[in-house]
This record gives structure tokens, C-alpha cells and sequence, in this order.
């Protein structure tokens, strides 16, 4: 309530209206401070929660079950990186990452790149037909993965396509298409027309204008639609466990999945487990870190076009 | 929506836009019109038959499935609609049923009531990208990690019970009681969610011009007058989005309630805490009695029913109420 | 080393002899051990746990021996969850293993195990197979097909017991309570020594369900529970017998023994408060000293005795099957069964007791001194039942038991409201799936 950023509001308001004085900025001048305050201090007591318990789960990482078990709120005597190296091995986490990272990557790009230009077309051509398929592709929004998982496994087994991850990248752009081609048409909706129109009167073709005007303009909605696919991708278990049999095709879920019942099943291995949920979590910190920004900028852009 | 156009109107008088409504079906002349029709095919074709040969078949299939007693593998029996009334018959799924709907309303209203709120706070609170990131970052944690740490904090010795032992309290909630367990799913979900839909809704806000507001203190506008006026009609869209959002992703939730209940994924979540999501798997892929997958996939086609009316009636609640600005 | 390799040989070349009377019609089989072939195995192992080092160590030899090749996922416990879609495709593994009440319900219950009766009639160190797995096992009658010929050969067995800390607890060794009545009086004896009598994870419900199921199996014999859960009037809960089972377990709900927090922790809290040496006993499976061997206290000696006898009645022991099924739609179900009886090896059974520290099928094979009393109980009993006395009717443990069992063990409910919520529940079963 003290932060004062937003220049002054014009002169003459704060002579007629006094009540509305006290604050200075603009949008915020006129909340309950305390209510305010209350919510400030809460906010920061999350972020330091969410803080906490992440350097709390880095810091267990370091210890061994039974230190853990007696005292959850230890230190860790050193950092050896024993526990790591343990996790990393035993659940091969190195070719669960390249895997996930390039099951999601390049999934999330074909689905957007695919539902793009067919979002665009359902958002501008308004048609019986168009109407229909914009149902069409909106009934799929609710099905459940579960639901499809035994007729998809005989289809794309027909097809040699079940422990492949092509064949789960098909999958995932199939299974995301609903969603995304949804999204992308409410957001091609929301863009103003008049430079297409300026477009077409200059005489480009709709292809053109497609490519030129709209593409561009559409920059953050499309960012936006491949955030959040890499997000559902790369934490998508379900499908993933189903499709995939081979050890050396799990993406980075499925080796969390095993590796947490190998540490229960066969004598707890509390510090191993706590490096393995470090290594899952730490690189998404970091890619977060450093992309964060972009993230969130693209849902931004994206959802306030 | 009028009461922000006219709010927008008197605002903003130099910005001369229509509203998109108008003058939509002839937008950009018909020659483009129908330069446009003819990109049926390439556009809308690639898209199509993925979606249709990877979701729409396989869902075809399983709604023939559903009609059938099956165990998964072997001989299909025909048995009609028989599935459905039994799935409707069982206490059990309307129990599975009523948990997705508290999922679905308690759990939304609470995110965006609590995002909303975020976002007020945040709107100019400073170090807000910090806390923006801290909030939103647990969305892109698998489940799985939150289903482990549960046990650590929430167990009788857990740490949640060892931080509340110093400040007096002495007989602490039995936390993961079987009856506690979905209350704690969802408070989960909210703070795990939360963030997520206040980064949208946040992007909603941000767009808003400041002069809307200074327009407000201008007119005298109470802090109720400027949010129900200016704030709530200007992010409408945005709702609407976030709104179909939560609609589809509650009727999925799935991971969270197994590795919650279900010791880390090793066992099945007690039935308290059971959606329609965790009742169709466990019919068909239990581990611990021969898999029903006609009714198991009875009970998924009635949640996705579920979803497309209510996605349907958000749709057309919310169809078109954006305003531009 | 030479004796053994020519027993070996001897006993591939037999295998292949009674594997060309009993092939299936299957041509591609390739049944004689010079051929080599390939096989494909799904196993319920990660790669690093010591019952897969062992499978591992066999399979290799089997590889050598015969010059096949087996091409193994180290897939681990969900192994049977990813059969189910593929046993509807032409591309099955040629041998799965994994635990009695996976099999079953993926593979036997549908019809899509093959009869193992070439397995059962190869002959290892001397003996066929069907005699080194001892016949109280095979009698089980739910691990036969239709034509009676056993569609599973186990390799190991998960039973359960009550466990305790023998360094802690010399007399319970020497003296272990001898029926129900002596049970009870040992938990009072414990609590009133100030310790915590029992611990238990409430949060898995099947290890709740073992103390009414066991309750019963003891008084009504083996089968019992799987007659009552099959009644489709329900009247069987009205029996006092099964009134008297539910009571045991509500005395034990009720009557303070239990850990604090039992019913509000998330496994394994409560075996690991056990461990600890925070409560005295628990009532857990065989591979309790396995999950529970990193974080036991100092000193800690792993000892149990069995469930106690009710009324007089002589003890049947659990005994799970975990071993192997072959889909009946195999590439190479010859080879598969060949190298299944391989691994029925005394030498791979004596690791599983010794290495993996598991209950291995083998009468005769060396057990790791944890296991010692479970073993004996075993051996000593003259008939065996499966975990949930073998039912496996669509959902009704998960959806029908459990949950009401739950509510007793946990205390929410009496014994005789037990019996009553479970004659509703289970009429309504059979109604809708009759």
C-alpha cells in the first residue's frame, strides 16, 4: 500500500473528492490497506514456504535415511554427492531427460504448428461447417486419457507404433489438439482485423495474410499454446507409462515412477529419493530461471493478446 | 459488458474501434472470404486427421467397449447399456462423481477467489515478478513430488506436526485421515494451482489502460464500483478462458489423488477421496481384480458428458462477451 | 563346475525332448537348445534390485548354455499393467513374471496363459519340475487352467507374519503366543510394560484387510473367505464364525494397541516408527526386513511368528506366488518355459534365499536367517492359501472389502455394523455383477 508508482491523478479530483486522497496511486489508492497489508504479508509467507520447503527437500538430498528418520530437520554433516550419483545411476536419469526433453519439445512445436493454421481458419471463416468442426475438435477437450488408452495401444500397435516415442509424439499431438486448436481460435478471435483487412485490399492473398499479418500478430497467443503443451508433456505420466516398454524410451515421469518404487519396494532409500525429486525438480528450476520470465510473458501476451 | 463499453466510451474517446461483433461475417471483403474457404483443406486438414485418427477413433472405440463386458484382453461380451446403469447404480461412482463436482466448483471458486484476490495485491506490489514466479512455479512440478513430501510433512511425526508441538498444540489434526485425505487434496491442488490462473488473470489486469482507472477516481468510483465496472467486465474473457481451463483440467485430475491416498503410487487412495477419474482407472487397471473395462470406460464417457455440457455452457456464457479495448 | 554344466546339459537336452512331445503346434518354437532363439521378457524388477541381479545372473547363463537370446525390460511392478493392452496385439513378450494376483487378473482369469505343463515336466538337478515346486502349492486350484494343467510356475513366495525385534524381544523367539487369547494377552503385557504394541500403515488397505481375512481363514480354513466373498445372497456374513473373526480385528482396533496415528500416516511411517524400535510389533509380508533393512535400529534382529491359531484349528500359511506366465499368444513359448524351469536351478534358488533375501520356492533351497521363522512355518503347514484367499472378482476387493474393512480396522465402525455394511455391499455386488 506504500508503493507509490502511478503518477498522481489530476489536480482537480482530490480537491472535489478529499475521501480519495490518502493514497496516491491511482488503481490502488482506494483498497482497505489493511486488508491489503494482510494480503502482502501472506503472499511473501508462500513464496518463503515454497522456498523453504524446496532448499529443505536439496538439503535432505545430502543426508542418509536414517539421519533423516530421526531428525527431519537436520543438516546435512557434508556435501557429498553420494545420494546423487546413487539416483542418477540407478534410475538412468540422463537418457529419461534427453528423452522427455525431446519427446516435449518437439511435440509441443508439431502441435501448434498444426493447429495453428486450423484455428485461424475456424476463427475466420464462419460457415455450418465451421461451426460443426469447431464442435468437433471441442468434444474432445473432456475425454479422459485413460478412456482411449486400450484402443489407442492396439491402433498404433498395428502400425508398430507402441514403445516408440514417435509414436508418443503422435500421440501427444493428437491427444493435445482439442485443447490448443480451443485456445488458439478463442485468441485468433480476440486479434482486431483491421490489418488483415488492409492486407486483403492491398491485394495479398489469405495465405499471405496468414503468414504475414497474422502469424506475427499472433506471436504471443501461439508462444502462450506452446507453454503450456510443453508443461502437460512433459509432466504427462499416464500415456507414457502405457506406450512405452523399453527401460532406455522412459521419459523423466516414468523414471521418477520406477525409481520411487525401486527405493520403497526394496529397503527405503529416503535421501536417494530425495536426490531423485531434486534431480527431477532442480532442472525445471533452472530452465524456469532463466526462461521464466519468457513463460510468463508468453502466458501474458498470450491470454491479454 | 455494456457497463465497460460505456465506461470505455466515456473513457477513451479518441480510440475509434468497433466492437468485433459488428461486421464480422464481412470482414476483409468477400474475395478474401473466399480466397480463405479454399484453405479448408490444408489448414484444417493436418489437424484434423490427427485429432481424428489418434483421439476420435480411439474414443469411438472406446464407447463401443463400453457396451461390452471385457476384461481387457480375451472374449468381449455384449451386454448393451447394462455398464451404465450399473456405474449409476453404484454408490461408489456418484461418491467418485460428487468429489470431481467439489473438485470442479469448491476447489475453482476458491483458486480464482484467491487469484483474483493475488492479482489485486500483486498489481503493484513490489518485488511482484518474485512472487509471481515463486507462486506459479509448482504448476510445473509432476505430481508425483508433491504425493512423496506429503508423507514427510503430513505423517503423525511429520513436519507439520513437529513445528506445531512448540507452539502448544497437542493433539494435532489426524491430517491424513482417510476422511482428511480429499480436503488435503484440495488445498493442495489450490495452492499448487492458484499461481498458474493468477499469472493469467494477472495478464488480463496488466492490459488494462491505466487511465480506466484514474477515470474511476475521476467519477468517484468505491473500490466494489471500479471492480465491478471496470476491472471484473475487462478481464471477462480472461475468466472465461481460465474458466474452461479449470473446467477440463478438474475432470482429469487424477495423478495428485493416487500418489496422495494411495501410498506414493503403490497402492489404491481409499475411496473418500475417489473421482470419476480415479474410478475409471482403478475398474480397469486396479492390479488387484480382473480389469472391467466396459465399465471403467461407462464411467469415463459419463465425465467426458459431464464436461462437454459444461464447456458448452461456458462457451455460451461467455461466447463473445469480450470487449475490446 | 564341470558336473554342473553337464547336469545342465543334460537336463536342456531333456527339456527339449519333453518340449517336442508337449510344443503346442507353435513352429516357430524352437525347442532344441543348440538353436539359440529369442525370447522376450517383461520383468516386474528394476534393474538394481537384488532379486533382478539374481534373475539377471540366470538368464545370462541360460543365454550362454543354450545360445538363446533373451531380450529383457526390466520393467518393474507395473509390468502387468502394460500387458494387458499388448496381450490384445500380435506383439506379447514370451514371458512375464510378476505376483500371483497380477497374473491372474491380466493373464489366467481371461484365458490368455498357456498351460505350463512342459515347464512343470522339465527336469532340474534330477528332479522334475513338478516335483522340486512342492505339491501343497501347485494344489492351490487357482493357479490351474481349465484342463487343470497350472498356467504359472512360481519362483518365490511372499507370506506374512508378526514381526518383532529378536534382540529386543528374546522370549517372543522361545516363546511366541500360542493362540489368540495368548496374543492378546502378550499386547497387554507390552502396553502394560509402557511400549507401543503394535504399529501398522491403516493407509494400505491391504495390509488392513490381512487381520480379518487371516482372522477368518484360521477358524473357517483355507477357501473360506473366498466362499463368503462368492455368496450371492450374503448370508454367509450372518454366520457367528465371521461375527467372531470381525471381532477380533475391532478388539484390536479398539483396544489401544495400535501405533498413534495409524490411521492418519502414509506408508511406510508406521513400519518405519516399527523399525525404529518404537513399537513392538506388526503384522507385515515377508519382504518387511527387505523395505525396512536401511533404516532398522541398531542391532536390529528380524524374527517373527505366525498369526496366532483360533480355536485349536492347525495353521495354514499364506504363501503369494510370484513367478512366471507365459501368454498363450508367445512367440516362443518353448523356449520360454525351458528357460523358466532354467531358472528353477538350485543355484538361483539358493541366491533368491540368500542374496535377495526372498522365500524361494524350493523346499530345498538355503533362506537367509531373517526369513528362518517364516520358513518354518511354511514348511511346517499342510495347506497354504493366496492373499486374499485368491479373490479376484472385478472390483470387489477394491471397491467392496476394502473400503468397509477400512472402516473396521481403523475403528469407525463395529464389528457387527461391519457385518451387516458388508452383507449390503456384497448383495448389491453380485447384483450388478452377476
Amino acid at each position: 500500500m506504500t508503493t507509490l508508482t502511478k503518477q498522481k491523478p489530476p489536480a482537480p479530483a482530490p480537491l472535489r473528492r478529499p475521501a480519495n486522497r490518502r493514497g496516491t496511486s491511482p488503481a490502488m489508492r482506494a483498497e482497505h490497506s489493511i486488508a491489503r497489508s494482510i494480503g502482502v504479508v501472506l503472499l511473501w509467507a508462500v513464496v518463503a514456504i515454497s522456498i523453504g520447503m524446496l532448499v529443505w527437500m536439496l538439503l535432505q538430498a545430502f543426508r542418509d535415511t536414517r539421519a533423516i528418520l530421526s531428525n527431519p530437520w537436520g543438516m546435512p554433516e557434508s556435501f557429498d554427492m553420494v545420494n546423487f550419483v546413487r539416483a542418477w545411476t540407478a534410475s538412468d536419469f540422463a537418457t529419461a531427460t534427453v528423452n522427455s526433453v525431446v519427446t516435449t519439445g518437439v511435440s509441443s512445436f508439431l502441435t501448434v504448428a498444426l493447429a495453428a493454421p486450423a484455428a485461424y481458419y475456424l476463427s475466420r471463416v464462419e460457415s455450418r461447417l465451421t461451426g460443426a468442426l469447431s464442435m468437433y475438435f471441442i468434444l474432445g477437450l473432456g475425454i479422459p486419457a485413460q478412456v482411449i488408452l486400450i484402443p489407442l495401444f492396439v491402433m498404433l500397435n498395428e502400425a508398430h507404433l507402441t514403445d516408440s516415442l514417435f509414436g508418443l509424439n503422435l500421440v501427444y499431438i493428437g491427444v493435445s489438439m482439442p485443447f490448443t486448436v480451443f485456445l488458439l481460435t478463442a485468441f485468433f478471435r480476440s486479434l482486431p482485423l483491421e490489418m488483415e483487412e488492409a492486407a486483403a485490399l492491398d491485394g495479398a492473398s489469405a495465405l499471405r495474410t496468414f503468414v504475414q499479418i497474422t502469424l506475427p500478430l499472433a506471436k504471443g497467443g501461439i508462444l502462450t499454446a506452446f507453454v503450456l503443451q510443453v508443461v502437460s508433456h512433459w509432466n504427462e505420466t499416464l500415456l507414457a507409462l502405457t506406450l512405452i516398454q523399453s527401460t532406455e524410451k522412459y521419459t523423466l515421469p516414468i523414471a521418477l515412477i520406477s525409481f520411487v518404487q525401486q527405493q520403497t519396494y526394496s529397503g527405503a532409500d529416503w535421501g536417494g529419493l530425495f536426490a531423485g525429486l531434486c534431480i527431477v525438480v532442480l532442472p525445471m528450476l533452472i530452465v524456469y530461471v532463466w526462461l521464466g520470465r519468457h513463460l510468463t510473458e508468453g502466458l501474458t501476451l498470450g491470454m491479454g493478446k | 459488458m455494456s457497463a465497460a463499453t460505456t465506461t470505455r466510451r466515456t473513457a477513451s474517446s479518441g480510440t475509434e474501434r468497433r466492437p468485433k461483433e459488428a461486421g464480422r461475417p464481412q470482414a476483409g471483403g468477400s474475395t478474401m472470404d473466399r480466397q480463405r474457404r479454399k484453405l479448408l483443406v490444408p489448414f484444417v486438414g493436418p489437424a484434423f486427421i490427427f485429432y481424428t485418427a489418434l483421439f476420435i477413433i480411439p474414443a469411438i472405440g472406446a464407447a463401443w467397449i463400453s457396451l461390452h463386458k471385457w476384461a481387457g484382453s480375451g472374449p468381449m461380451t455384449f451386454v448393451g447399456i447394462e455398464n451404465y446403469l450399473r456405474v449409476f447404480r453404484d454408490p461408489l461412482f456418484l461418491k467418485s462423481f460428487g468429489n470431481t463436482l467439489l473438485l470442479l466448483f469448491v476447489v475453482g471458486a476458491a483458486i480464482f477467489i484467491l487469484a483474483f484476490a493475488m492479482t489485486l495485491v500483486l498489481r503493484d506490489m513490489a518485488g511482484k515478478k518474485i512472487v509471481r514466479s515463486v507462486i506459479f512455479f509448482p504448476h510445473l512440478i509432476n505430481a508425483l513430488v508433491f504425493g512423496v513430501l506429503a508423507g514427510f510433512i503430513f505423517n503423525p511425526g511429520g513436519i507439520v506436526n513437529t513445528l506445531l508441538a512448540p507452539l502448544g498444540v497437542q493433539n494435532p489434526p489426524a491430517w491424513l485421515a482417510q476422511d482428511n485425505i480429499f480436503p488435503l487434496i484440495m488445498a493442495t491442488l489450490v495452492a499448487t494451482t492458484t499461481g498458474y490462473f493468477t499469472t493469467i488473470l494477472m495478464a488480463g489486469v496488466d492490459r488494462i489502460p491505466p487511465y480506466y482507472y484514474e477515470d474511476c477516481a475521476l467519477a468517484g468510483a468505491t473500490p466494489f464500483q471500479r471492480l465491478r465496472y471496470v476491472i471484473l467486465p475487462l478481464t471477462w474473457d480472461v475468466f472465461g478462458t481460465c474458466a474452461v481451463l479449470w473446467t477440463i483440467s478438474s475432470i482429469k485430475i487424477f495423478e495428485i489423488i493416487w500418489v496422495f491416498g494411495g501410498s506414493s503410487g503403490a497402492g489404491i487412495p481409499p475411496t473418500q477421496s475417489w473421482t470419476t477419474a480415479v474410478y475409471t482407472y482403478v475398474t480397469a487397471f486396479s492390479g488387484q481384480s480382473t480389469p472391467a473395462y466396459g465399465a471403467a470406460t461407462a464411467s469415463a464417457i459419463i465425465s467426458l458428458a459431464l464436461v462437454s455440457v459444461l464447456v458448452v455452457v461456458l462457451r455460451r456464457a461467455m461466447r463473445r462477451d469480450a470487449v475490446e479495448f | 563346475m564341470n558336473s554342473k554344466s553337464r547336469i545342465v546339459q543334460a537336463l536342456a537336452v531333456l527339456a527339449g525332448a519333453s518340449l517336442a512331445l508337449t510344443a503346442c503346434g507353435q513352429g516357430s518354437a524352437s525347442t532344441a537348445p543348440s538353436e539359440g532363439g529369442t525370447l522376450t521378457y517383461w520383468s516386474m524388477w528394476k534393474d538394481g534390485e537384488p532379486q533382478q541381479k539374481v534373475i539377471a545372473e540366470a538368464i545370462a547363463d541360460f543365454e550362454q548354455q543354450t545360445g538363446a537370446t533373451v531380450k529383457v525390460q526390466w520393467q518393474g511392478r507395473s509390468n502387468t499393467e502394460k500387458l494387458v493392452p499388448a496381450l490384445n496385439t500380435n506383439n506379447v513378450p514370451d514371458i512375464v513374471d510378476g505376483p500371483y494376483a497380477k497374473l491372474a487378473t491380466t493373464m489366467g482369469d481371461t484365458g490368455q496363459a498357456l498351460p505350463l505343463g512342459a515347464a512343470y515336466d522339465t527336469v532340474v538337478d534330477g528332479k522334475k519340475v513338478s516335483e522340486l515346486v512342492p505339491a501343497k502349492y501347485t494344489a492351490i486350484s487357482n493357479i490351474k487352467g481349465e484342463d487343470g494343467t497350472p498356467w504359472m510356475l512360481p519362483y518365490s513366495l511372499s507370506s506374512d507374519a508378526i514381526w518383532f525385534d529378536a534382540a529386543k524381544h528374546p522370549e517372543l523367539v522361545a516363546n511366541p503366543p500360542a493362540d489368540w487369547n495368548g496374543f492378546i494377552a502378550e499386547l497387554d503385557k507390552l502396553k502394560a510394560a509402557g511400549e507401543t504394541p503394535l504399529a501398522a500403515d491403516g493407509d494400505v488397505a491391504g495390509y488392513n484387510a490381512l487381520w480379518f481375512t487371516t482372522a477368518l481363514i484360521r477358524t473357517e480354513g483355507p477357501g473360506s473367505f473366498k466362499t463368503l466373498a462368492s455368496d450371492k445372497t450374503g448370508a454367509g456374513w450372518d454366520a457367528p464364525k465371521v461375527l467372531a473373526a470381525a471381532q477380533k480385528v475391532e478388539q484390536i482396533a479398539k483396544g489401544g494397541y495400535l501405533v498413534p496415528g495409524y490411521d492418519a500416516s502414509k506408508w511406510p511411517a508406521q513400519q518405519q516408527v516399527w523399525a525404529s524400535g518404537k513399537a513392538s510389533l506388526i503384522l507385515n509380508g515377508s519382504w518387511l526386513p527387505t523395505e525396512t533393512s536401511t533404516y532398522a535400529a541398531e542391532g536390529f534382529q528380524y524374527s517373527s511368528f505366525p498369526f496366532p491359531a483360533i480355536d485349536g484349528k492347525p495353521a495354514a500359511v499364506r504363501a503369494d506366488f510370484i513367478g512366471w506366465a507365459v501368454p498363450k499368444k508367445a512367440k516362443n513359448p518353448g523356449l520360454a518355459q525351458q528357460l523358466a524351469a532354467f531358472m528353477l536351478n538350485k543355484k538361483y534358488q539358493d541366491d533368491y534365499g540368500t542374496k535377495a533375501k526372498v522365500l524361494p520356492i524350493r523346499a530345498d533351497a538355503a533362506s537367509a536367517p531373517q526369513m528362518d521363522s517364516v520358513k518354518k512355518a511354511l514348511d511346517n503347514a499342510t495347506t497354504v492359501y493366496q492373499g486374499g484367499d485368491g479373490v479376484t472378482y472385478a472390483g470387489y476387493m477394491e471397491k467392496v472389502f476394502w473400503p468397509i474393512d477400512d472402516q473396521l480396522f481403523l475403528g469407525k465402525i463395529s464389528a457387527a455394523e461391519f457385518v451387516a455394511k458388508m452383507k449390503d455391499a456384497q448383495v448389491q455386488y453380485w447384483k450388478d455383477n452377476g
